[in-house]
């Protein structure tokens, strides 16, 4: 979702530029949604998300598992001792981000 | 999100006709290098030691310098379970060597003045730093005078131990020679104040100290406030954990101290009740670091006005304003608070010198505090901004009737929480 309007801006560029390579410049947008959302979960998550005990990790987790548990987290059917007041601040389309974000960290 | 809104197209085209109008590669390298120029990050603490670290993870090519006059930080986190003798102070001081290998440049020195309008602030040691963008980070200060008698000469025979160093092993070593059957007072200061759990905690954390080894004793804690963080949550445990020993004493049941004399341990409040201490914790009333308020970047109740989003100062173009020394609407004045705001202030300075606007503002806080060392409670939420100000939007304290087995897990999380944020700190 982020990367979209990243490659739109970029790619816009380097066509108006006439086709020279700005492929390097991913960055150049800026910090996105999707990375300072992920830095507050890092807080308590560890660097990435890879975890430090006790502290769960949550890198590498499938999207699918990740999205399931935050939501039952938010609604009360997973017992936590802290994440529902977490998960409930969320909207669905940033926990889906979240999700992917951290499908890909490692 | 997804949409390609005409700013975006405006600042693309203005790239690209650069490139076409001045018929030079440098344009369009230097138009999308990503964020460049020269951050100073004063305080190296929660919220500055955060900034410094995110500032170089968003913008690589950003060079960062942080200001610390220390060449290690103690946390006040645990710095309870220090004074209760759970804890040594080794394991909650943290050096900065880290820095230098993420390309952070550390000068341990103290500011000396700032040049908002030239952009470059004066350091004690002689040397002089340029900024395009400064953070400063100071933490708090304390209001000496706002209980009479309340100075800097009486926190030798009253203690506040809310800075952590000297200070906790000062407290540690007066509640260790404590006679059994001795009365220890604890003066929370007026709100607001830096962790607003934390007088509570360490009322908990030396009950725990006195009940194995002076049972008889008693702690009094003699509170300007109404209220308090985690009410409900830490009475049920000094209930369970530790019978009467706690006694809270709220403002206008007698709890609003007014006068201190060191020389007698005593204690006054306006209605002429005297309060004697074999140890007395006075934390006085707070108010932003030195830093900010000599500075004149401080507003008539002596923190700073910040734009919430961004946490530039509202009276300095330039200057942003961290952690506990700002206004930040519903969020407390808690390390993993101005960590928070150090990521989004992080944010807002690598898009805005990339030339793109910040991304919306999230913000998030967790507070453990220990009734016991395996009795935890918390506080947590995730917080937006709304019409320029910091409002909460889920979260809340751990519940009354909670488990043990709750209460065993968030002793344990509190210990992952430290460990954690330490590291996304120092490494």
């Amino acid at each position: 979702m982020i990367s979209f309007r990243k490659l739109a801006v970029t790619g816009l560029a380097a066509m108006l530029a006439g086709g020279l390579g700005f492929s390097h410049s991913a960055s150049a947008d800026g910090v996105s949604r999707v990375e300072l959302l992920a830095s507050m979960c890092n807080t308590c998550h560890g660097p990435n998300g890879t975890g430090v005990k006790p502290s769960p990790g949550i890198a590498g987790e499938d999207p699918a598992d990740f999205l399931d548990l935050m939501k039952a987290f938010a609604s009360g059917d997973e017992p936590t001792s802290i994440m529902d007041r977490h998960a409930q601040g969320y909207t669905d389309a940033e926990l889906k981000m979240l999700a992917e974000y951290y499908s890909k960290q490692k | 999100m997804t949409t390609f809104d005409r700013r975006d197209f405006l600042r693309v085209v203005g790239a690209a006709g650069a490139v076409t109008g001045l018929g030079s590669l440098m344009w369009p390298l230097q138009a999308f290098a990503g964020a460049s120029g020269k951050v100073v990050v004063v305080g190296g603490g929660f919220g500055g030691a955060t900034c410094a670290r995110y500032l170089k993870r968003w913008g690589p090519d950003l060079e960062v310098t942080l200001v610390e006059r220390d060449s290690s930080f103690i946390t006040c986190p645990f710095s309870n379970e220090v004074i209760a003798g759970d804890l040594d102070i080794s394991k909650i001081t943290h050096g900065y060597d880290s820095f230098a290998g993420l390309g952070v440049k550390v000068v341990h020195d103290e500011v000396s003045g700032i040049d908002a309008g030239g952009k470059s602030l004066k350091l004690k040691g002689g040397s002089s730093l340029k900024y395009d963008k400064l953070v400063l980070s100071p933490g708090i200060a304390f209001r000496w005078g706002s209980i009479e008698n309340d100075q800097a000469a009486t926190q030798e025979a009253m203690p506040h131990a809310w800075k952590a160093g000297p200070q906790t092993l000062l407290l540690r070593k007066q509640l260790q020679a404590m006679k059994d059957g001795g009365t220890l007072i604890i003066v929370p200061p007026k709100k607001p104040f830096r962790c607003p759990p934390g007088p509570y905690e360490r009322a908990s954390l030396m009950a725990h100290y006195l009940k194995t080894n002076k049972p008889k004793s008693k702690i009094l804690i003699l509170d300007s406030n109404p209220s308090h963080s985690k009410q409900a949550a830490f009475h049920e445990g000094w209930a369970s954990e530790y019978g009467n020993m706690i006694e809270w004493v709220k403002d206008t049941d007698g709890g609003a101290i007014s006068s201190a004399d060191a020389g007698t341990m005593t204690l006054r409040n306006d209605f002429g009740d005297e309060y004697k201490g074999d140890v007395i914790n006075l934390i006085p009333y707070q108010k932003a670091g030195a830093l900010v308020e000599d500075n004149g970047l401080t507003n008539k109740d002596g923190w700073c006005n910040v734009d919430m989003g961004t946490f530039e100062s509202k009276v300095a173009k330039d200057v942003h304003i961290i952690g506990d020394a700002c206004v930040a609407g519903a969020m407390p004045k808690s390390g993993h608070s101005a960590a928070s705001q150090a990521k989004n202030c992080a944010a807002a300075i690598v898009s805005g010198l990339a030339g793109n606007a910040p991304p919306e503002p999230t913000y998030a806080n967790t507070c453990y505090s220990l009734i016991a060392p395996t009795y935890g409670i918390s506080v947590a939420a995730v917080y937006r901004l709304k019409e320029g100000v910091i409002v909460k939007v889920s979260g809340g304290v751990s519940k009354v009737g909670n488990k043990d087995r709750v209460h065993k897990n968030e002793a344990k999380y509190a210990r992952g929480w430290y460990k954690s944020i330490t590291m996304d700190m120092f490494g």
